[in-house]
């Protein structure tokens, strides 16, 4: 076996891709020329390296960007437009005030901590929670316009968190 | 009974389908959203290019759900349109990218890194100061291979695909991912070889090894 022919066998057995013939050939190869054994080593640690290089997380709007360019390929309707003539509209304002009172409860609350109940925080979260869910159960097109109301009443972290488990 | 990956996403894909919902739409893209990521990124290193080509992947997706019939996995696909993306980019900017990724544009080195993945164990702060520097060296090399080479590489060394998926991905027979990864390799090492055998200045001082 050639040295050639010996690399091209040591990158596949760093892969366990070798039939037992050619492992045994390779083997001897390797026992007799350091070159090439030496070229099997690092090809080794190179892939061990690459197999454990760093992860890098996608940005936290990722998703959010998706569904942007969706609404803007127009691969789903933009809920604002339908808003204004379709029956969403309705739950939209019902929602947006029960958002918003509960958001309000929840402000109060903060502003007497000292006399905040756990159940009464329970209850306001489940408020804003209940209406979220709604929201994301009437309308199937972008959700975009989930976090615009939460927004609007100041609960945009339970709500993003809620659309967009990550 | 264990529900596999496969399962999982053949279940959210046809969910798609046949309800159009897109909650299970945005389920796919939090499950696959870091993996295209890191991906794209490494195959163009203008990060903000990289993250604009990674979500028009998941747009690819959406637009030709119907159409997807579960002969191969989800992540084939993902990955597939992702590679065609980033080689249409790159031939739009028509100058070949090989140019060393900016100490910027890496991931921060950890010694912990990417722990689903398996790094062996790093026990003192001159290991994992090695171990942060191979992977920075490792990280620039793969960002000098030719784009053809560069994709089999990170597909199968970097994302442990096996050779069937890359071949499906990359579009090629299988004797060519194995040449290409020869290829590659011998590249990577050429480029490395210096540094494996201590011939080369180390990038940071002992002094800075908390990297
Ligand atoms: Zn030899």
């Amino acid at each position: 076996m050639n040295c050639g022919r010996a690399r091209q066998l040591a990158s596949l057995e760093v892969d366990e891709q070798l039939s037992a013939g050619d492992l045994v050939s390779l083997r001897e190869h390797l026992a007799a020329c350091s070159a090439c054994s030496a070229f099997h080593h690092d090809v080794k640690v190179i892939r061990d390296g690459a197999r454990a290089l760093s992860s890098m997380p996608a940005p936290d709007d990722f998703l959010l960007g998706v569904n942007r360019k969706l609404v803007e390929a127009r691969l789903v309707a933009n809920p604002r437009r339908r808003a204004i003539f379709g029956p969403a509209i309705v739950a939209r304002s019902w929602k947006l005030a029960v958002v918003a009172a509960a958001a309000a409860v929840l402000a109060m609350l903060a502003t007497h901590t000292d006399r905040t109940a756990p159940a009464d925080t329970a209850a306001a979260s489940f408020m804003i929670e209940t209406a979220a869910s709604q929201d994301l159960t009437l309308t199937t097109a972008s959700p975009l316009d989930d976090i615009s109301i939460a927004r609007l009443a100041g609960a945009v972290e339970m709500n993003n968190e809620r659309t967009y488990p990550d | 009974m264990v529900t596999s990956v496969a399962d999982n996403d053949a279940a959210l894909v046809a969910r798609c389908k046949d309800g159009d919902d897109r909650q299970a739409f945005d389920d796919i893209v939090v499950r696959y959203k870091d993996r295209i990521v890191n991906y794209v990124r490494r195959m163009v290193s203008d990060r903000d290019d990289a993250d604009d080509i990674a979500q028009e992947v998941f747009v690819r997706v959406y637009a030709g759900l119907r159409g997807f019939e579960n002969r191969s996995a989800l992540y084939t696909w993902l990955f597939r349109i992702a590679t065609n993306l980033c080689i249409d980019y790159r031939r739009r900017r028509r100058r070949p990218e090989r140019q060393h990724l900016s100490l910027d544009a890496l991931p921060e080195l950890t010694a912990c890194g990417n722990s689903d993945k398996g790094r062996g164990d790093v026990t003192t702060p001159e290991q994992a100061a090695i171990h942060s520097e191979l992977s920075l060296m490792i990280e620039r090399a793969i960002g000098t291979l030719p784009e053809r080479l560069r994709a089999v590489v990170l597909l199968h060394d970097v994302e442990g695909l096996p050779y069937e998926d890359v071949a499906r991905i990359v579009g090629c027979p299988l004797g060519t991912v194995k040449s290409r990864l020869f290829h590659a390799r011998s590249a990577l090492r050429d480029t490395l070889g210096p540094y494996l055998r201590g011939e080369a200045p180390q990038v940071y001082d002992k002094d800075r090894s908390a990297i």
